[in-house]
């Protein structure tokens, strides 16, 4: 009785906004979907447009991986992306056909029983068998485009940019009338990361192959965390590695790369395409959006329109729920335990 | 003091030379390409004689896929050795191709990064595979670009100052060469 007159307290408190959200940077809570209630689309969810999802080394197999695809699969249900598309390293360490399980179809079975397609590049902890493997769409393909709605997609093997490699992209992009021309590779030609940062060797070979032919946005990896570059001579940027595991802390601070960056947390980015507008949102695991806005393609000419950071709204979320469990259970459990321990 | 018949003899023996020299690195190139292109016809000849993987493949025929073509590559290629596709003239030839195609300073990047990669206790010999669970450090484009084009079947990759020759599908260890950068 005691015991849940403290936990009423504490429920008024949180309402009131007198407690303290817990730390995004806890990075072994397990959220239970059923508690996720919070799904806050900011994207316009046109019936007739381009939705994709975009993330990146994701082949942990781990709890926070799984965490990540029930997330990724709780927006499906209001946002039905078609696709997603995977910045490599899609399988870390070995890869036998139980790895494959474990590391991509366990985490996705959800996304995968929907028809979602994912569409895969090879990072540096990737075989290149991979590009065999149905799930992955590569067709066999080191390097490969498709299309989707008014958008084409590039996914290159940043692993090994060979002069054939380069040659094939130079003459699609040539030959490309798209409206809509999007790379994805693992290593990123711009990141602040304290662990990589930006592969200047990779940003020397295609930069200036997608400045001279248009390519508007770029999705990479490798560095484990989320972050949208300031727009490079048009190009829009972005490192969305945080799908298996996060690099806390690791984007640096003073980067003048930076135009919005989450590193405290796994993440996913939703992207709709709508006419000559990309609208993007990115969301963490816990299904706050850490990032969202609009780029416009006006020929050449693109610009962002609206972006910042914006936490999700001020109703009662999954964070709020999150803490309400774990300060009952700190309660219930006598008061004897770290706040810590028991989200953990 | 020269004289001009003597100057044109001397040109005549520069330009020789020359030809010479050219003539020769074009025969190591060619000679290392045929030789990469004789692994892949072996490749090719093992790949034949299984059932062909799917392009969409489950993970274990992928599985069963890698193990048939090393097992019969391993087995064609029985008597294979090191210094069968790198020679000792295609190593030098490799050496100078990096050398010329980096500066000081970015050869000191690449070495940088080669010892950061996570490539501790790949076994660097001919028939091992190279270990899944292990890093496969980027190659740099402006490299690949200088060095001798390979079959499709064929990737350069880097263990340290090693320089390997690898089935892309199933990491076999062609062939290696040692102190590349």
């Amino acid at each position: 009785m005691k015991n849940a007159f403290l936990g009423l307290i504490i429920l008024t408190l949180l309402a009131a906004g007198v407690l303290g959200q817990p730390s995004e940077s806890d990075e072994n809570i397990f959220i239970p979907v059923e508690a996720a209630e919070n799904v806050l689309v900011t994207l316009p969810n046109e019936a007739a447009s381009v939705k994709f999802v975009a993330t990146g080394d994701t082949g942990r197999g781990n709890r926070v991986q799984h965490d990540l695809g029930r997330r990724m699969a709780f927006f499906h249900n209001a946002f039905p992306f078609t696709s997603v598309i995977l910045t490599g390293d899609n399988l870390y360490g070995p890869e036998t056909p139980a790895d494959y399980k474990a590391k991509f179809e366990d985490p996705y079975r959800t996304l995968l029983d929907r028809d979602v397609k994912f569409y895969a590049t090879l990072g540096n902890h990737d075989e290149d068998a991979q590009i065999n493997y149905k799930y992955f769409n590569m067709g066999g393909n080191y390097y490969y485009r498709y299309t989707e709605g008014n958008v084409a997609f590039y996914a290159l093997n940043t692993n090994y940019l060979d002069p054939k490699q380069i040659d094939w992209l130079k003459a699609e992009l040539a030959a490309d009338e798209m409206p809509w021309k999007v790379a994805f590779f693992h290593h990123p030609p711009y990141s602040s990361g304290g662990r990589h940062g930006s592969d200047n060797k990779t940003r020397e070979a295609l930069h200036p192959i997608f400045v001279e032919h248009g390519v508007d946005v770029v999705f990479t990896g490798h560095d484990h965390f989320y972050e949208r570059i300031v727009p490079q001579d048009g190009i829009f940027y972005f490192v969305t590695g945080a799908g298996g595991e996060v690099r806390s802390g690791d984007i640096r601070r003073n980067s003048k790369l930076t135009a919005s960056g989450f590193d405290s947390d796994l993440s996913f980015m939703m992207v709709e395409v709508v006419g000559n507008r990309m609208h993007f949102q990115a969301v963490s695991r816990t299904g706050k959006t850490v990032d969202k806005g609009i780029i416009e393609n006006r020929g050449m000419t693109k610009e962002a329109v609206g972006t910042k950071n914006e936490q999700s709204g001020g109703n009662c979320n999954d964070e709020d729920i999150r803490a309400i469990f774990a300060w009952l259970g700190w309660i219930l459990s006598g008061c004897d335990r770290g706040y810590s321990s028991v989200n953990k | 003091m020269i004289s001009v018949r003597n100057c044109y003899k001397i040109l005549l023996i520069i330009a020789f030379g020359m030809s010479a020299i050219a003539g020769q690195t074009v025969d190591v190139r060619t000679d290392f390409e045929t030789r990469a292109a004789g692994y892949a016809e072996i490749r090719s000849r093992v790949g034949a004689t299984l059932t062909p993987l799917s392009t969409e493949a489950t993970p274990e025929e992928i599985a069963a896929w890698r193990a048939g073509v090393l097992a019969g590559v391993r087995k064609e290629r029985a008597e294979a050795e090191r210094g069968m596709i790198f020679t000792p003239e295609a190593e030098n030839y490799i050496k100078d191709t990096i050398k010329a195609a980096y500066t000081e300073a970015e050869l000191a990047e690449l070495r940088k990064t080669l010892v950061e990669a996570e490539t501790d206790g790949v076994p660097v010999k001919v028939h091992a595979q190279y270990p899944d669970s292990k890093e496969k450090v980027e190659m740099p484009p402006k490299l690949l670009e200088a060095l001798p084009q390979l079959p499709e079947v064929l990737q350069y990759r880097f263990v340290g100052k090693h320089l390997l020759l690898i089935d892309r599908e199933n990491g076999l260890i062609v062939d290696h060469m040692s102190d590349a950068i």
